[in-house]
């Protein structure tokens, strides 16, 4: 996070920090790593810049992300409509200059993210069982404990809300509500 | 050079295959839709937006038989989205020959999704352009390409259309 907490980046690295299998699943049984692929040459990763990173999701306050999820590169903007509605505008990109079986690759990595992206789709999901919990609530307090309490500080694991709750924090600053006020 | 149409048998085989594509997906039959489809299969659903733009990326593609047994294993084991039903309205298909042993469909669909508390919403219009071959004796869909009109995905697509 920066140091007003308000963007942050969330990153993974081949052969660097690697989260444990099932760690901080509970009991979902979703972090089983052992299912098999047919065909596995879509989860192949071409190193393409000098550090090992093979995840990177670069949150810019307030609606831009910039997104490497392996070989994939894309910007994705957020176009707010109204308190109950908002838009994803996912643009996919590679370089003008590189083989055409990378940019086949990029495209069948693309399976990865965006609305059918078998990584991304349940961010969708989430974020609309959050929504419509607390959307109910219209003269009242929602309180939806992303990251629970405690200090708002760079975290070691993925699994985590916590920087959510430092974009928030920064929100509220901006726009003068003081935490636990009537906004 | 003029269209050429397969025989009423032919024509109501494929028909037959169309009808059955879109019932076991509406079935939640999914591993079974994968079995309709050929080894060397490419099936994509890829926006109108970026189809009239000639841009190549696809909202899903799988370019082999195992990648879409895979998406649906994954959907099966590891993906969460929401539960729902699948319902394929199709046009009247337009069939023709394209060569020996192979024809191509094209129709349009509406698919309307349903939640358990029983509320339906228009999920997704667009048409389908099928390529069909004709394996000992079996039709396979061989090259399915899905253009969708609705472009802006509502929260997520996780099942094939």
């Amino acid at each position: 996070m920066d140091y007003e907490h308000k963007h942050n980046m969330s990153w993974a690295a081949q052969g660097g920090r690697i989260d444990g299998p099932a760690q901080g699943y509970g009991e979902t049984q979703r972090g089983d790593m052992d299912i098999k692929l047919r065909d596995s040459s879509l989860l192949q990763y071409r190193k393409e810049y000098p550090d090992d990173q093979t995840l990177s999701i670069l949150s810019i306050f307030p609606n831009a992300a910039f997104q490497q999820i392996s070989n994939t590169l894309a910007v994705r903007q957020f176009r707010t409509s109204s308190t109950d509605e908002f838009e994803i505008v996912s643009t996919f990109f590679g370089y003008a200059d590189e083989d055409a079986t990378m940019t086949r690759h990029r495209l069948r990595q693309a399976n990865l993210a965006g609305p059918a992206g078998l990584v991304s789709m349940e961010d969708g999901e989430a974020v609309e069982l959050v929504h419509r919990a607390s959307a109910g609530v219209t003269d009242e307090y929602a309180v939806v404990e992303f990251g629970g309490r405690g200090a708002i500080e760079d975290q070691e694991s993925l699994i985590t809300d916590v920087p959510v709750r430092g974009f928030w924090q920064h929100y509220c600053r901006l726009m003068g509500i003081a935490p636990g006020a009537n906004a | 050079m003029t269209d050429r149409f397969p025989t009423p048998d032919k024509r109501f085989a494929l028909e037959m295959l169309l009808e059955e594509y879109a019932r076991l997906l509406d079935d939640d039959r999914l591993e079974d839709w994968v079995e309709l489809f050929d080894e060397a299969c490419v099936y994509e659903i890829v926006s109108r937006e970026n189809r009239e733009q000639d841009l190549p990326l696809s909202l899903m593609l799988c370019d082999n038989k195992d990648m879409l047994a895979d998406r649906i294993s994954s959907l099966r084991q590891a993906n969460i989205y929401n539960i729902h039903t699948d319902r394929h309205i199709l046009s009247v298909p337009r069939c023709t020959a394209a060569k020996t042993g192979e024809y191509d469909i094209c129709c349009a669909y509406a698919l309307y999704q349903s939640d358990q508390e029983g509320r339906s919403w228009l999920f997704s219009v667009g048409r389908y352009e099928h390529r069909i071959v004709e394996k000992n004796g079996r039709l396979l869909f061989r090259h399915t390409l899905v253009v969708v009109d609705t472009g802006a995905v509502p929260t997520l697509l996780a099942v094939p259309i």
